[in-house]
């Protein structure tokens, strides 16, 4: 016997979707404005896209100042609950990463000092962007390489923390002067200039002994 | 200040577009840093240390699971709708001062968001459970809930290592006894279960009424809200579906692979059939499909999957009608594909998609 499928079910079966990956497609090209407006009149779509495009950074970015998985994950979280339940309220902003930072850096270290009510912040701060910085991958020699990623680390760790974060902001999230001085509320964009080159002029006699060896490879 | 100027390479390791080539080096970029480069020869090496340096800029790393990122979001999508706003707490998020309340108090949202969920499902979980209802509601029972807004799909891995692929526009819930003495979750929308085999706790599913039982197997739910009908169908094992009401199954009651039920949520009219396993099961691989499907049943296909809105420019013959599998394709894909074999062009704007008819 064979049962023919009634009509309604041929229906049914077409009112399926696809993973979050495919649905991203129509915000790809559309600019940060325009996905955050979407996201504030109430579309879903923006929002998922939204939490999926930032989601994996903010985590890294709240671990270079804790270890505290689980203060992480609330503080993730509570963020996306935040603009999610007030999206109507927020003000406009065409740079959506730079805004999520803010909010996130801004509620994390609140969340840090209450913690560690006893300590003080600057205690704390020692810990914050601690570096990993890597020597020149063509050492060979993993017993040179290792003795000069530890004097760089060393180098590195003495800067102060606002110093590492700026070189973090800078170099591994490719964030602007601009961008940087609105994240930290500088006034002016050339006092993180200033800060970093001061940052990187304590560095350089080491960037030159670890990297300006293999000037010939060129 | 003057020393500065003069120093090099500290000036390359601080110049903004040079940190831009090294790290995202687009076209432009390049070009100008060449032609830099080939008007100063000299400047070679200093450029190579300062590369490698930025290129070193490493910072720890830490990355959640796709599962527990997963997690997290329907987190957030369930707090939004107990309406246990959270922006009491996080008021003062942007502001320059910020006084937020202490952690307790995010438990405490939590505690509230739970004692809704206890309060709106409390119908159906414990009063309709199927079969056991010795568990006290007082014992801090929790409710757990997965819910994926439109245009997402996640897999909730439950307590006994059943698996399930929950799609999107679909919520699933299930107490924190599960797995004690039964194994109940309540369905609305779709999934794709692959039960754990236990024969001592047998697996349900609550479907608008209807009560899918399981010892080991892999079975698709379809019920969403609204629908006229909902559907359940056997990839592997047996399954036995009755109604809420009346769980005395007869023989008729059984499922065997290949097999499936569609119920009539009115009139709960049970009717045995057999299925495309590619359109019952495509779903959860990422894979749409069309069988003869008319242009209102593609437009709404489309729009729940890709989460957009179709308008029509024209209409089609009378008898336009869609076949095609399209495997983990990009909207544009479908839609080229769509063009190619029927008469249709389209122009996508974002959300918005424009079909038109010749």
């Amino acid at each position: 016997m064979h049962l023919k499928e009634p009509e309604r079910y041929n229906n049914e079966l077409s009112h399926t979707h696809i993973s979050d990956r495919k649905s991203k497609y129509s915000f790809e090209h559309l600019s940060d404005n325009e996905i955050w407006t979407a996201f504030k009149s109430g579309n879903e779509g923006a929002f998922v896209y939204i939490y999926e495009r930032y989601f994996d950074s903010l985590v890294n970015f709240s671990y270079q100042f804790t270890q505290d998985e689980e203060l992480i994950k609330d503080t993730v979280q509570d963020l996306f609950i935040y603009i999610r339940s007030r999206r109507s309220n927020l003000s406009g902003t065409d740079n959506i990463k730079l805004y999520l930072y803010k909010c996130c850096r801004n509620n994390l270290l609140n969340s840090l000092k209450r913690l560690q009510k006893g300590s003080k912040m600057s205690v704390l701060e020692n810990e914050f962007f601690q570096s990993v910085l890597s020597a020149e991958e063509n050492i060979i020699n993993l017993q040179t390489r290792k003795i000069k990623e530890n004097k760089l680390k060393l180098a590195i760790d003495q800067l102060s923390a606002r110093e590492r974060e700026i070189i973090y902001y800078f170099y591994f999230e490719d964030l602007s002067y601009k961008e940087i001085s609105e994240m930290l509320e500088y006034k002016e964009v050339k006092s993180v200039r200033s800060l970093l080159y001061k940052a990187v002029k304590k560095l350089r006699g080491i960037i030159i002994a670890i990297h300006g060896l293999f000037h010939f490879l060129l | 200040m003057s020393e500065e100027r003069h120093d090099e390479l500290l000036d390359l390791l601080t110049n903004e577009e040079f940190k831009k080539w090294i790290l995202e080096p687009a076209y432009e970029r390049q070009v100008f840093w060449e032609k830099w480069l080939e008007n100063h020869p000299e400047k070679r090496e200093l450029v190579k240390t300062a590369a490698e340096f930025i290129k070193s800029a490493k910072f720890k790393t830490l990355r959640f699971s796709t599962e527990e990122k997963d997690q997290i979001l329907s987190n957030i999508i369930s707090y939004s709708q107990t309406g246990n706003r959270p922006s009491e707490k996080l008021a003062d998020y942007t502001g320059k001062s910020r006084h937020r309340r202490s952690v307790p108090f995010s438990f405490m949202y939590r505690a509230a968001a739970v004692l809704a969920f206890i309060g709106i499902f409390s119908g159906l979980i414990y009063w309709n459970k199927p079969g056991d209802r010795s568990q006290g509601a007082n014992n801090a029972i929790t409710i757990i809930e997965k819910e994926n807004p439109k245009g997402r799909k996640s897999v909730v891995m439950l307590p006994d290592g059943t698996r399930a692929t929950l799609n999107s526009f679909s919520r699933l819930t299930y107490d924190s006894n599960y797995g004690s003495t039964g194994r109940i979750v309540n369905l609305e929308g779709e999934a794709f279960f692959e039960v754990t085999r236990d024969t001592l706790r047998p697996f349900q599913v609550i479907s608008n009424e209807v009560v899918t039982t399981a010892l080991g197997t892999s079975f698709n739910v379809r019920a969403f809200n609204g629908d006229d009908l909902q559907s359940i169908s056997l990839l592997s094992g047996k399954v036995k579906v009755t109604r809420l009401d009346d769980q005395i199954a007869v023989k008729e009651n059984i499922l065997n692979p290949g097999e499936g039920f569609v119920i009539d949520n009115h009139s709960g009219v049970m009717e045995k059939i057999t299925f495309d396993p590619l359109k019952v099961f495509g779903w959860k691989d990422g894979i749409l499909v069309f069988r003869d499907n008319d242009l209102n049943e593609v437009i709404q296909t489309l729009e729940r999957w890709y989460d957009i809105r179709i308008t029509l420019v024209g209409t089609p013959a009378k008898s336009w009608r869609a076949d095609g599998n399209f495997d983990n394709e990009s909207l544009e894909g479908v839609l080229q594909g769509l063009s190619y074999t029927y008469d249709l062009e389209f122009l996508i704007k974002g959300k918005d998609v424009e079909l038109k008819f010749n």
